[in-house]
């Protein structure tokens, strides 16, 4: 049955009727699964719902958003495909895995634009609504005709499923309820546990009727009910029960549960896509601990707004994406030379300019590092996954206050919308800043008391007697005054920059994942590191001798690189960013442009590291990099075959 | 006396005083408690605290012993004195496990009013000095024989400016026999609100010598007018007394001149005799005064000076003369400040050179 | 004015010191001599002398140009930021800490030019600051060039042949904006109005506006020149709401009663005249004030990570 159906074929299969049918259990350790449908269906709802409950019953899940770049894209489009992707298994889910092995599509232009996107396997099991195939409308027909041709040479297994006839049979509006419909199909075929469902439906709609939810349990059981008649297949994984506690939530509501575990009080932002959610959530539970969260006029007013509240003794929070980093640079600078710790949180998208304002790219990593007219030194760090999206702030808040310093945390759009499930934190009441303390300024303190061997130096803040000053923006002494002299400029900037040097010294290399030694080192930052240690996993059964190591602190760049380096015979990047490949026209070895942290690492390491970077507005899927190994790896070997 | 219904009363009239005292003596006994956690107790274990402080983001990145070195280089590592900061903490949680009772005094039969006051005022400033005490710890100029005193009891009159502007509340329970409130001046210059329940017989009028400016006073039998005191914000001091007394308020938000603050509801019939250490004369004296106080103005301007009138060369907030003004208590006729503002833009004038050639 | 503070701290470190002008800052400005600016720094010291302002718990933030160097000749906290930026700044430390008192200094370009998307979005929430825009209708620092409050044909380096439109109305337009809560105009040359439309200012609960007249002498003092001179060419607007100075009723004798709490009229007196007006054109103490919707409880960390724990429950797996 896994070949594809022309669309007459697929009627007949439709009428199984209601009996019960006899079930193929699949038994795997894991599924790729999708759901997508017009923005506006709900298709992303039954999705976090599946999600959460697959999490709750002990599965490793991986989700990742499949969302269209406008608010109301047009029906039945392509471009309007809405939904969610989600990886599960037995194991921990690292990444969001290669093409789904089941989808449930509300109408063949959604499911088109996935399968134009290769993101199906070829043995895809589909379920899709059915009433598309003989609708009344001629055009929509001859569109759904059309759709089946193109798909017609893939592999995939299509089960045409009547959604919108079952719902009717509740729901007066059947838009409004096909996703949990669809939820109950799927919850059939993997054995979901239906209290758990309930429970969580109960939570979506907390704030509604409680019909809302009775007619939602009502579709999920029609879904249940459809699936047991009519589909000849389940799919069985196996479980391992954890015994720690565990939660489960995205990226952005980590974030913002990182900065009110961190003890921050204050954020201050201007709406931006994909990091809003972050200030939603905040805006939703910061009140509750006292902090507030202030929406400014625009991007450069936030970034001042949170300089003032962190001036007034706090270690305030900005959130944004990269036009909006763009935009707070001078504001940033000012931070930095006045030494006013602040924690900026860059979700990033795609670039330049507006780019791909829902997607992920990991392109801001060097105007993060550089932005800035003159030296203006930060500390630059990068959570790789949820669960260190929480833990960052946390460190990122402390950082900022000992060192006086601006901290930027790049996250990204796929760890932003994306859900995994992590350990439950353990809340330390240690990582809250110690409380305000006005003390009296002594006459021997000064603003800026710089160490001359730390460049660290203690901070006053507006309220504490005898400490008056006015920070400047200007180039300044240690009495926070005005000075122009050639000396004391070099000064302010060897002090700011030892501070890094500091940090630097504070930290320890990276660990490798794999031999300590090998051919190949895969070098990764921030939310592809489950991707890539897979993919090297994947390579390493091969038999190849590649590694791969994760880096975390950007500025500083975490020591012992060279070192590391100096084991492989070849390192190479993975990268959500832009670079010239080697073989486009006009492109020499000399005039390549990189990847973001290949150019960092060179400069940094003086070793030859080649990159390999996409920009496809997703994350990387483990296959595509274990196949960018196999090449290097081959083209490694052609060349010593060559030089032999 | 504690289940006089009046007392409840009173008490509830002055919860917002009392429960925002409450509120930042909590607030500091935490800071206090976190100081002791995050910096005391470092003491010796920094290595763990730091590691504690950098969270789980910095395992396996950041060496917790490498950062201990630079804390101890920005960050104080520990205090000295943790031991008397504990005490520090003890005397404020004491307080707050007093709740509503920190803020009751009653005085004995025979008692003195002012002293009762006094001592309670000196217990709750034990959490003013329980915080200064934590301060010159973390300053490192605390001094055990100069300091540690202060948490046996810290006078009003050792109170900074701050501590006077922190809004108290304090319901004296006091016989009508010992009504003397003279002394009772001292406290009523920033923003303390005190309600007195009297019980037994009591002078008519005793607390017309309270009257100044910027003080409610009030004698009410009536604990429904005890709203007057509740919406005032400003010193002030009620009492609930017994019927046939005097019946009068004096609202400093009532209008510019002293007429227009007084009313006054009721005077007794009956002519006063001596009660306990007050003289028949002293309280007609009282009466008489109340009386004089609410004639208007005219006819009183040889004995009572008015109050200022509104700013004149200024417009005033509504609510913003009362913090900014200087200490009412000594002298109800102090300066206009309006005049001082005029005299001062009229020098300043004279000082500038209009030409514009400097 | 101040919030109360939410613990004792620091309160038993605020002794009863008394301040005089020379607590508030000894240092000699460099401005160019003639400049409005010393008149005004002088009329600030007063002010905080005269109300006592504690220094250690007085803010001045500023951006950047001739005016915007006013913290560093204060002895209080000073935040010299950058061009334009002053507001966003002081609003984030009013918010974050309502106990200190907050004075915003800015020129007529950081204001109304770079900073004027600010200058709108901050008189709108109204957050209890004084905002002092000192206003000599060019760019100074940079040396000349054409501001928005340069008046049409005046020549400067950037616009050689005269400034090529009419020059904006700071007062309209803040009087144009939705919440706006105080709006008055003085002049450098009358220091006693000078002092005493600050001192509304500062005592009133909102963000008060006060742009004050300001000579150049190197780069606008024609523009300035007679009407520093000439009484008669200002029209006082008096109410026992806005400015009153008695004292010079005897020379400036063009007086306009205006009662401060009439928009429309406030609006129709802020259009071109051919008198400057003096005196406060709007006040209006009952706009909501974002800082004090903001104001909010403040919990322990214990309480934090109880509340905390309850949120997490909510993702529970």
């Amino acid at each position: 049955m896994s070949s594809s159906l022309p669309a007459s074929d697929v009627r007949g299969e439709s009428a199984v009727g209601l009996q019960s049918v006899a079930k193929n259990t699949i038994h795997t350790n894991e599924h790729v699964l999708e759901i997508v449908s017009d923005s506006g269906e709900g298709a992303q709802k039954c999705g976090q719902i599946f999600a959460s409950v697959a999490a709750k019953m002990s599965y490793g899940v991986w989700t990742v958003e499949i969302i269209p770049a406008e608010i109301e894209p047009p029906a039945r489009t392509p471009a309007g495909a809405s939904g969610n992707l989600i990886r599960f298994g037995r194991e921990k889910v690292t990444n969001w895995g290669d093409e789904a092995n089941l989808v449930i599509a509300f109408n063949e232009q959604v499911l088109l634009s996935r399968h134009r996107l290769h993101a199906l396997a070829d043995d895809c099991t589909i379920l899709i609504e059915s009433r598309w195939m003989d609708h009344a409308d001629e055009e929509i027909r001859l569109a759904w005709k059309a759709a089946m041709d193109e798909i017609s040479d893939s592999g995939y297994r299509i089960i045409p499923v009547p959604m919108e006839e079952e719902c009717l049979r509740r729901v007066d509006d059947p838009r409004k309820g096909k996703n949990m419909f669809a939820l109950g199909i799927l919850a059939q075929i993997y054995d979901l546990d239906l209290d758990k469902i309930h429970d969580q439906i109960r939570q979506q709609f907390a704030k509604k009727a409680p019909e809302v939810s009775k007619a939602n349990w009502d579709l999920l059981q029609l879904g249940v009910d459809w699936g047991q008649k009519n589909l000849d297949f389940n799919v069985e994984i196996p479980r391992v029960e954890v015994d720690e506690p565990r939660v489960v939530m995205n990226g952005n509501q980590a974030s913002a549960l990182g900065a009110v575990a961190a003890g921050m009080e204050f954020c201050a932002m201007y709406p931006i896509t994909p990091a809003t959610s972050v200030s939603h959530y905040l805006c939703d539970v910061f009140e509750t601990y006292g902090g507030k969260v202030h929406q400014s006029e625009d991007e450069i007013a936030a970034a001042g707004v949170a300089i003032g509240a962190s001036y007034a003794g706090k270690v305030a929070l900005t959130v944004t994406s990269g036009p909006g980093m763009a935009l707070k640079c001078e504001f940033l600078g000012l931070a930095i030379m006045t030494e006013i710790p602040l924690v900026v949180l860059d979700v990033q998208r795609g670039g330049p300019s507006t780019g791909l304002p829902t997607k992920v790219e990991q392109s801001d990593l060097l105007s993060a590092l550089y932005a800035q007219p003159g030296d203006a030194p930060r500390v630059v760090m990068a959570p790789a996954t949820i669960e260190e999206c929480f833990h960052a702030m946390v460190t990122a808040r402390r950082i900022a206050k000992t060192f006086r310093c601006v901290v930027i945390v790049l996250s990204d759009a796929n760890l932003a919308s994306g859900q995994q499930q992590f350990r439950r934190p353990a809340l330390d009441e240690r990582w809250h800043a110690a409380p305000a303390n006005h003390r009296a300024v002594g006459n021997d303190e000064r603003p800026y008391d710089w160490d001359p061997a730390t460049g660290l130096s203690q901070r006053i803040v507006p309220g504490q007697p005898g400490g008056m000053h006015t920070v400047t923006g200007l180039n300044h002494d240690q009495d926070s005054k005005v000075d122009y002299r050639p000396e004391t400029n070099q000064l302010g900037c060897e002090m700011r920059s030892r501070k890094l040097a500091l940090l630097h010294e504070t930290m320890s290399p990276p660990p490798i994942h794999g031999d300590d030694e090998g051919q190949l080192l895969i070098v990764g930052w921030g939310s592809t590191r489950g991707a890539i240690e897979e993919a090297v996993d994947r390579a390493r059964a091969d038999g190849q001798r590649v590694s791969s190591t994760h880096i975390t602190f950007l500025s500083p760049l975490q020591p012992g690189l060279r070192e590391i380096f100096d084991r492989f015979d070849h390192v190479m990047t993975v990268e959500i960013n832009y670079s010239d490949d080697l073989n486009a026209p006009h492109i020499t070895p000399e005039n390549r442009r990189l990847g973001q942290l290949a150019w960092l690492l060179r400069a940094q390491t003086l070793v030859d590291v080649d990159c390999w970077t996409r920009v496809p507005g997703q994350p990387l899927r483990p296959g595509q990099i274990h196949e960018a190994i196999r090449n290097k790896l081959s083209s490694i070997d052609a060349m010593e075959a060559t030089r032999s | 006396m504690p289940s006089d219904p009046r007392v409840t009363q009173a008490l509830d009239a002055l919860a917002e005083p009392i429960q925002s005292f409450r509120s930042m003596l909590s607030n500091t006994s935490e800071q206090i408690r976190l100081m002791i956690s995050t910096r005391v107790k470092r003491n010796g274990s920094s290595i763990e605290a730091t590691r504690a402080e950098f969270g789980e983001f910095a395992a396996g990145r950041i060496d917790p012993e490498r950062m201990a070195k630079v804390f101890s280089r920005v960050e104080p590592d520990a205090v000295d004195h943790g031991e008397v900061v504990a005490r520090a903490l003890d005397v404020c949680n004491e307080l707050l496990a007093r709740r509503e009772n920190l803020f009751l005094v009653e005085v004995g039969e025979g008692g003195d009013l002012r002293a009762a006051v006094s001592h309670a005022l000196a217990d709750i400033g034990r959490a003013f000095a329980a915080t200064r005490i934590v301060e010159l710890v973390s300053q490192g100029s605390y001094r055990e024989e100069e300091h540690a005193k202060l948490l046996e009891g810290h006078p009003f009159e050792a109170w900074s400016r701050a501590e006077r502007k922190v809004g108290l509340g304090i319901v004296a329970c006091v016989h009508g026999r010992d009504l003397r409130v003279g002394g009772l001046l001292d406290f009523l210059d920033r923003s303390f609100r005190l309600v007195l329940v009297v019980d037994g017989q009591a002078p008519p009028a005793p607390l017309v010598r309270l009257i100044s400016p910027k003080v409610m006073v009030m004698q009410t039998a009536d604990a429904g007018e005890l709203e007057w005191i509740r919406r005032h914000d400003g010193p002030g001091v009620v009492a609930l007394m017994p019927d046939d007394t005097a019946r009068f308020r004096h609202d400093p938000d009532g209008g510019g001149t002293l007429a227009e603050r007084m009313v006054i509801t009721h005077l007794p019939e009956e002519k006063p005799r001596r009660l306990g250490v007050s003289s028949g004369f002293q309280q007609r004296e009282d009466l008489e005064q109340l009386e004089a106080l609410a004639t208007p103005p005219e006819a009183v301007t040889q004995t009572e000076a008015p109050a200022p009138p509104a700013a004149a060369a200024e417009p005033s907030a509504p609510s913003a003369s009362a913090a900014s003004a200087p200490p009412a208590a000594e002298a109800p006729a102090a300066t206009a400040p309006g005049d001082a503002a005029d005299k001062l833009s009229a020098w300043l004038l004279e000082q500038t050179d209009l030409s514009g050639a400097s | 004015m101040n919030d109360q503070a939410q613990s004792f701290f620091g309160c038993g470190l605020d002794d009863e010191r008394t301040f005089d002008l020379d607590d508030y800052g000894d240092v000699v400005p460099r401005w160019c001599g003639g400049c409005g600016d010393h008149g005004v720094l002088n009329a600030v010291k007063r002010l905080m002398r005269d109300e006592q302002l504690v220094p250690e718990r007085t803010v001045f933030v500023s951006g950047i140009g001739c005016s915007s160097r006013f913290p560093h000749y204060l002895n209080t906290y000073g935040f010299h930021g950058i061009h334009g930026r002053a507001l966003p700044v002081a609003t984030g430390i009013k918010l974050s800490r309502p106990d200190l008192e907050v004075f915003a200094v800015m020129g007529d370009g950081d204001c109304c030019s770079i900073g004027a998307g600010h200058w709108l979005h901050a008189t709108r929430y109204n957050i209890d600051m004084t905002v002092l825009m000192l206003d000599n209708a060019i760019y100074g620092l940079t040396k000349a060039q054409t501001s928005p409050t340069t008046p049409e044909g005046y020549k400067t380096n950037t616009q050689p042949k005269g400034s090529y439109l009419p020059a904006l109305n700071p007062i309209a337009t803040t009087l144009g904006i939705t919440n706006v809560s105080f709006v008055a105009q003085t002049a450098d040359w009358v220091p006693a109005h000078l002092l005493a439309t600050i001192r509304a200012a500062y005592k009133h609960q909102g963000f008060s506006f006060v742009r004050i007249l300001q000579r150049c002498p190197k780069f606008t003092a024609p523009l300035f020149a007679e009407q520093a001179r000439t009484p008669d060419l200002h029209e006082m607007l008096q109410h026992p709401d806005g400015v009153t100075v008695a004292a010079l009723d005897k020379i400036y004798k063009r007086r306009l009663e205006h009662d401060p709490s009439d928009l429309d009229r406030a609006r129709e007196l802020a259009e071109e005249s051919e008198h400057v007006r003096l005196g406060v054109f709007y006040r209006d103490d009952s706009r909501p004030r974002y800082d004090d919707t903001r104001h909010l409880p403040t919990y322990t960390a214990a309480q934090n990570i109880e509340r905390l724990n309850a949120e997490f429950d909510r993702y529970a797996v």
